[in-house]
């Protein structure tokens, strides 16, 4: 049985009336929701020829919101640097002697399946639910199988290769924006027409930008080389 | 109570539970889990919420908001451990506060550990 000491213990009493309030507060609100509205269900569906894409949820991702999507690519940035500078830059390879039978087995099986899945989740993004961080957490996933198995993967990734992929994502949004002002529309705001060409061209840089910037965060977040 | 509902309440009470352990907890790296419970009953809220509006499918809106979520989570949570565990190896201690803290609030069963 473990000892609550009153210091611990106090907060915890002075904490749970207000956390029942909210409590109630909040459970309340959602039995106040009505019940026959639509949402943006409706909404979606009027516009989403204009989409470029067929499947909603990327629609709202990749188009209606995009905005959105592009603070999440540039939140994985303002991460990743700092991962980067806490450590220095990445952390080295493993050394190859850390390489045993299974683990080689097992990424040789693995990794081929891997990349066949992650390239078939990126194009099934415009139809189906899936698209460029699904894609790029499986990628990445890959990654981190080729270093835990010793192979010299972070050295694929360095200096001004490592930068420009890490911003690939962002400035790919950054750039769609610049072009669509620059032809008089809004801030990515795409043309029917064009709309899925941008949004592949996006998705696919994207899905580079994230495989390098999750690589990073799963990397950066090993025990190994820390003082 | 039609089953979305319950989702969403199951998603208040999962909130609830992280946030009263962000108030009674000290250790950071419970603090960091704590956190990210409270992200997780956030998303259930969300998904809840969309399957509300379903006609005939569920609102995609909440939907790709529960996607940027979960990656934005996953990047605060990542980054938040690098940090606790950066505090750890420059000053050996998994609690903020004065530096007598670290013994008065570490249970009696992980005190050796």
């Amino acid at each position: 049985v473990r000892r609550i000491s009153a210091r611990r213990l106090l907060p915890l009493l002075l904490g749970l009336p207000g956390v029942a309030v909210l409590g109630v507060a909040m459970l309340r609100a959602v039995d106040g929701l009505p019940a026959d509205a639509t949402g943006l269900t409706r909404a979606i569906e009027v516009r989403m020829p204009d989409s470029g894409v067929s499947h909603p949820v990327t629609g709202v991702l990749l188009n209606f919101r995009a905005y959105d999507t592009w603070l999440e690519v540039v939140v994985l940035l303002i991460v990743a640097t700092i991962m980067l500078s806490l450590r220095r830059g990445l952390l080295p390879d493993r050394a190859s002697a850390t390489r045993d039978a299974i683990t080689v087995g097992l990424v040789r099986r693995l990794l081929p399946v891997l990349l066949l899945v992650a390239v078939f989740v990126l194009g099934l993004g415009t139809s189906g639910p899936g698209g460029a961080f699904q894609s790029g957490a499986l990628l990445a996933a890959g990654g981190l199988l080729l270093f835990l198995a010793g192979y010299p993967i972070t050295r694929l990734a360095e200096g001004t290769l490592l930068r420009v992929l890490l911003s690939a994502g962002g400035a790919a949004f950054l750039l769609a924006a610049l072009v669509g002002v620059a032809l008089g529309a809004r801030a990515l705001e795409f043309a029917p027409d064009v709309a899925g060409a941008a949004i592949l061209v996006i998705e696919i840089t994207v899905a580079f930008s994230l495989v390098v910037m999750l690589f990073v965060l799963l990397v950066s977040a090993s025990p190994e080389g820390e003082e | 109570m039609p089953v979305h509902d319950l989702y969403t309440a199951a998603g208040v009470v999962i909130f609830l539970v992280g946030l009263l352990r962000l108030l009674a907890d000290a250790h950071l790296l419970r603090l960091v889990l704590a956190l990210h419970v409270m992200g997780s009953g956030t998303f259930l809220v969300l998904v809840g919420t969309a399957y509300r509006f379903r006609d005939p499918d569920p609102d995609p809106v909440p939907h790709a908001m529960v996607l940027t979520g979960i990656v934005v989570t996953m990047g605060v949570t990542a980054l938040a451990v690098a940090l606790v565990r950066l505090f750890h190896a420059r000053t050996g201690r998994v609690h903020l506060g004065p530096s007598s803290a670290d013994e008065a609030w570490t249970p009696a069963g992980e005190r050796d550990a």
